[in-house]
């Protein structure tokens, strides 16, 4: 089972009223269509108008969605239309050409687009990185290393459990364990971002 | 919340839980905003150690998002419905057995039309070479057949639009719609005939009412 699984899993129980399978999908990708929505609109209220719209739109094309493709790739083309709607009827022109989805990736890893950001969200993210970078250099060996071969090589449980040569049951466990040690670090810098709308 | 259960939210982000890992998850989700907020910060932490630099986390809409979802309907089921029997339906279309019987004639006809044309020259080949097919001489150009030698070779070689009923050829032909001989531009060969001072030229020798059916018959010329 893949996370694009998961993601069709979820969509599957938001497509039958599971509202909470739906609320897992906007957590999960809120802030990356937050930041996408950022590189056309620059006013940080009129983004997360445009974010919440775009997750209403898709809250309501739901039962058009049919698993074709990624449920990120679906969504990323509403948020781009929304925005793009949004500028139009603002009298602003929106951009000629939009950003491919394969391209936005490569052109953020160079960090060309980091300009656009606001200085909230880049020190935001600037001090998340290191409590994350910190959280993982201070982790035990056997659970830095299964995290790692997880999140950066993209590694299933079975292919960790064949390297580190433990069961399955204690990888999952050693993953759950990192994740958690990690989350006790960042958890108070994200605290209190709520939106109040 | 329990050890287990954010074990099982951990795993299901990866992909790796059961198949009831999911609709617990989801059951224990119920009223757990911490938990919930705990899926947020493992895939904001996941990004970051992909360094994926598009992320804003300066600001958290779920709340704003699943207030104004609350007051919407349900999500169309009828709509997903109405699409599912679209694509079942077309797929029925698909393997219907009026499909396959509607592809079977197709093929049955396309089989008689090359048989057909076999027959066809083959009819015009069994003058030469006194070789033929059972039924091959049941079709009009086997008349011409009874030529022989000389005749039966010109027929073959020369199959063009002068075999066909709608134009005649020759100087006393004079039935057909179209008249052609020799000096038709289009009937003969050399890269002059083609050009217009030559089909000019052709035209200025033709009758009125010929001219008139050639008008009509424009296309014939043009899908040539």
């Amino acid at each position: 089972m893949t996370d694009n699984v998961t993601d069709q899993q979820l969509v599957a129980r938001a497509q039958k009223g599971d509202s909470a399978a739906f609320d897992l999908l906007v957590r999960k990708y809120q802030h990356k269509i937050i930041g996408l929505i950022g590189r056309y609109v620059n006013d940080q209220a009129e983004v997360q108008d445009v974010a919440q719209e775009a997750f209403i739109k898709a809250y309501r094309a739901l039962g058009k969605f049919r698993s074709e493709s990624a449920f990120y790739t679906w969504i990323y083309r509403i948020a781009i239309n929304t925005a793009k709607n949004h500028l139009v009827s603002k009298g602003r022109r929106p951009p000629g050409s939009d950003l491919d989805i394969m391209d936005a990736e490569v052109v953020d890893a160079s960090g060309r687009l980091s300009d656009m950001e606001t200085p909230e969200a880049a020190l935001a993210r600037d001090q998340l990185e290191k409590a994350v970078f910190d959280a993982i250099d201070a982790l035990p060996e056997d659970l830095k290393t299964a995290i790692t071969l997880r999140e950066f090589e993209g590694l299933s449980y079975e292919d960790i459990a064949s390297i580190m040569q433990c069961p399955v049951g204690t990888v999952r466990s050693r993953i759950f364990r990192a994740r958690d040690f990690v989350d006790q670090r960042i958890a108070p810098l994200m605290t209190g971002k709520d939106d109040a709308h | 919340m329990n050890q287990d259960q954010r074990e099982s939210l951990s795993a299901v982000m990866d992909g790796e839980g059961d198949e009831l890992s999911l609709p617990r998850v989801l059951k224990s989700l119920e009223g757990n905003e911490e938990m919930a907020d705990q899926w947020r910060r493992y895939h904001v932490a996941r990004s970051i150690m992909k360094r994926e630099r598009d992320i804003d986390v300066s600001m958290d809409i779920s709340a704003a998002v699943r207030q104004r979802i609350e007051q919407e309907p349900m999500v169309d089921q009828a709509e997903t419905a109405t699409t599912e029997a679209a694509k079942t339906g077309r797929t029925a279309r698909r393997h219907a057995p009026f499909s396959f019987m509607g592809s079977a004639a197709i093929a049955a006809a396309v089989s008689l039309m090359v048989i057909t044309g076999v027959q066809v020259f083959r009819g015009g080949d069994e003058v030469g070479t006194g070789t033929s097919l059972p039924g091959s001489n049941d079709f009009a150009l086997q008349d011409a057949s009874v030529q022989g030698g000389e005749g039966a070779s010109r027929l073959r070689t020369n199959v063009s639009l002068v075999s066909l009923p709608i134009f005649e050829s020759g100087a006393e032909a004079k039935s057909g719609p179209i008249r052609v001989n020799a000096s038709t531009p289009w009937m003969t060969e050399g890269s002059a005939n083609d050009s217009d001072d030559a089909w000019a030229q052709y035209l200025s020798t033709l009758p009125s009412d010929q001219l008139n059916r050639m008008n009509d018959l424009a296309p014939l010329r043009a899908a040539q």
